[in-house]
């Protein structure tokens, strides 16, 4: 199947933190029909690594995201989060269970400033996680706590702690969003869209944080983005996604270098300043996406691939290796471009 | 020389808050030739949509225009005064940022390309459809006799746009402005979207503005670009000048070295551009980007810099432009002195505040 297959999952003791396997995301839109929203969908995640996930909207990079906290369940699959002391399978956890391990996972989002309680000051936005769950912290120690992360966020809490969202600015709110999220000491920090909302001056500002966050509390981050240019910057290893399945995974700059799938090159022309591995006429496909509760057999992307031929029609390509640390999905993957 | 079509000059425009009056657009001037294009680039807030929507007559009524803005050397207040219903839609057109909301969702498409056609050019109903379906075929639309019976949400954004762009040029338009017209859509998407919008205008000897917060969305496409900031002209050359360097103003060239490149291996440390868009109320004495300007002396403070020609066709307004002798000394200068003269530390702009290697792979 397009994108199917775990050829691109690493031995398990290579420090991985977070793994998924064979993901499936599904939503009945009633009268029996379904979107297939992620199907069969495979990647793991090192200590201390940027993953990068691009693709169009539809793709099911954000349905992704989501499903590994658990906002809904996934339909199928796992979801193994390893941290020192132990490894946790969270598709089988419910309530309380989860909710202890929901610390490690946090998320921040698109827009800034909804996803800041207009009524709340920033001082209790910050501190809610902290004071949601027995942690052993004095309040005095959660305090602190707040006032540093604040702080390394570049936002001066003796100010602006008392404050409420709407008095920041979208760059300020990401900041704030940041902190509330390192504030939980999580493993993994999954950002959607974390600055499409910005200004490309504060866009920079936003990604050098997230880089020096990452350094300061030993964060592994899941950086999901439209793109392609903010995903290179930010990411050690790149996942491209097509309507519900991976094309293709490998190191950032191999990706970008390399490209193999017929998908990522059509994305990679098709960009304002189209990467100078392509040629800019590659970009020449169709704007249609298929829907996804019918998704075309075989490879999904047969109906707008360039070099699609019937083997595509009758069978979904498997996950092969094409490189050191690069796979691709693909019955006729470009090679050595 | 030829005649401009678009003559715009020292254009203000200002909303009355409670507040106090905000500034949006200050002294803006530029020309457009017949069938020639102008991006406008800018940040949120640097007053390209402001200029657009003043073009548009689309301003609320609490606004404050002065200075003049002349289309085929006829004033824009005086059409306005006169309440002449066929010059915006017809001469000028506008497209927006957001196709789902430009159009109307209980109308169906070919019933809205119509509309202008039936309004403004006296076509009956049965002629103006067929016209219709002649514009969407135009626009890149396949099967536009299915399409016209259709509704909005029954097409992608793509489709959509394309058919905001059939509206747009219902009548003919001399000039179309487009706002952002593919910040919405996918990449695939936007690059088909911005090479019709390209194709149209040559096709037709229209004159356009393409608004955009994205430079490389006007590279290579565009005759001229205008580099906005905090409601006034930086920088203004033709599109092949300015990128040959990265720019003379220094916000142009932070700009660019903001953003992050395709073809930049990972990890690549971006320089930030340090503080925050300038205070839109009440009266800038001074640049605006003063506050955020490693290149700024004191002078910058004070005295707003006038927009001259710096090199052949090349407009900036800055006392010290990047690579000229006062550039560098200048920048030399607050080197030297650890802060420039608006009190900005210079280590903002390090880059290597922490290092950014290039990770394992």
């Amino acid at each position: 199947m397009a994108g199917s297959g775990v050829a691109q999952l690493r031995n398990d003791d290579d420090g991985i933190v977070l793994s998924v396997e064979n993901l499936v995301m599904e939503f009945s839109v009633g009268r029996n029909e379904i979107v297939h929203a992620v199907s069969d969908v495979s990647f793991d995640v090192k200590k201390g690594e940027t993953l990068g996930i691009v693709g169009e909207s539809g793709c099911g990079k954000s349905t992704t995201a989501r499903s590994i906290v658990q906002l809904p369940k996934p339909t199928a699959g796992s979801v193994m989060v390893t941290s020192e002391s132990d490894s946790i399978e969270l598709t089988g956890l419910k309530g309380d269970a989860l909710r202890k391990v929901r610390p490690k996972l946090q998320m921040i989002f698109q827009d800034p400033i909804s996803s800041l309680n207009p009524r709340r000051i920033v001082r209790e936005v910050v501190k809610e996680g902290l004071t949601i769950w027995p942690n052993g912290m004095s309040s005095q120690q959660i305090e602190d706590r707040v006032d540093e992360v604040l702080e390394s966020v570049g936002i001066d809490p003796e100010i602006a702690a008392n404050r409420r969202a709407h008095e920041f600015s979208g760059g300020q709110c990401q900041r704030i969003s940041i902190a509330r999220a390192v504030a939980l000491d999580p493993e993994i920090l999954i950002c959607d869209e974390p600055v499409s909302a910005l200004d490309v001056s504060v866009q920079a500002q936003i990604l050098n944080l997230l880089e020096e966050m990452k350094d300061k509390y030993g964060l592994t981050l899941l950086f999901i983005s439209h793109d392609l240019s903010v995903v290179r910057n930010v990411s050690d290893r790149v996942v491209v996604m097509y309507l519900g399945k991976i094309c293709e995974i490998g190191s950032s700059d191999t990706i970008y270098s390399l490209p193999a799938h017929p998908y990522t090159r059509v994305l990679l022309a098709s960009a304002p300043e189209p990467a100078s591995t392509v040629d800019a006429s590659e970009s020449a496909i169709g704007d249609d996406i298929p829907s996804p509760i019918n998704p075309p057999t075989g490879c999904r992307f047969r109906t707008r691939c360039p070099s699609a031929q019937a083997i595509c029609e009758d069978k979904e390509p498997e996950m092969q290796q094409v490189g050191e640390d690069h796979f691709v999905a693909c019955h006729f993957p470009v090679i050595n471009n | 020389m030829a005649a401009s079509l678009v003559s715009v000059e020292d254009l203000h425009v200002s909303f009355l808050t409670e507040q106090g009056s905000v500034r949006a657009v200050d002294g803006v001037s530029f020309d457009l030739e017949p069938g020639k294009s102008i991006g406008i680039v800018g940040e949120s807030g640097s007053g390209k949509s402001v200029t657009a929507k003043t073009l548009m007559n689309l301003l609320p009524s609490y606004s404050q225009v002065e200075g003049s803005i002349k289309f085929d050397g006829r004033d824009l207040r005086e059409i306005a005064r006169k309440k002449e219903k066929h010059f915006w839609g017809v001469e000028m057109t506008m497209i927006f940022q957001d196709p789902m909301t430009s159009l109307n969702p209980v109308k169906r498409i070919g019933e809205q390309i119509s509309e202008s056609l039936r309004v403004h050019m006296n076509r009956s109903r049965s002629e103006a459809m067929t016209e219709a379906g002649d514009l969407l075929e135009q626009v890149g639309i396949p099967e536009p006799a299915k399409r016209l019976r259709q509704y909005p949400h029954e097409l992608s954004g793509g489709l959509r746009q394309r058919v905001v762009i059939a509206i747009a040029l219902a009548c003919g338009p001399r000039l179309l402005i487009a706002d952002e017209p593919t910040t919405a859509l996918d990449v695939t998407v936007q690059k088909h979207i911005l090479d019709l919008l390209d194709d149209l205008r040559k096709e037709r000897g229209m004159s356009m503005i393409l608004i955009t917060h994205d430079l490389g969305v006007v590279k290579g496409r565009t005759d001229e670009i205008m580099v906005m900031y905090g409601g006034r002209t930086m920088e203004e050359a033709p599109t092949s000048t300015l990128f040959e360097s990265d720019g003379l103003h220094p916000y142009t060239e932070a700009l660019n070295a903001t953003i992050p490149r395709i073809d930049t291996p990972s990890h690549t440390r971006l320089v930030p551009i340090p503080g925050k868009p300038p205070e839109v109320i009440g009266k800038i004495i001074g640049c605006p980007f003063v506050q955020r300007c490693r290149y700024s002396t004191s002078d910058c403070l004070t005295e707003m810099p006038p927009l001259i020609e710096r090199e052949e066709g090349h407009l900036c307004a800055c006392h010290n432009p990047v690579g000229s002798p006062e550039g560098i000394k200048a920048r030399e200068a607050n080197q030297n002195a650890g802060y420039t003269p608006s009190g900005l530390d210079m280590k903002e702009f390090e880059t290597s505040a922490v290092k950014r290697d290039a990770g394992e792979s």
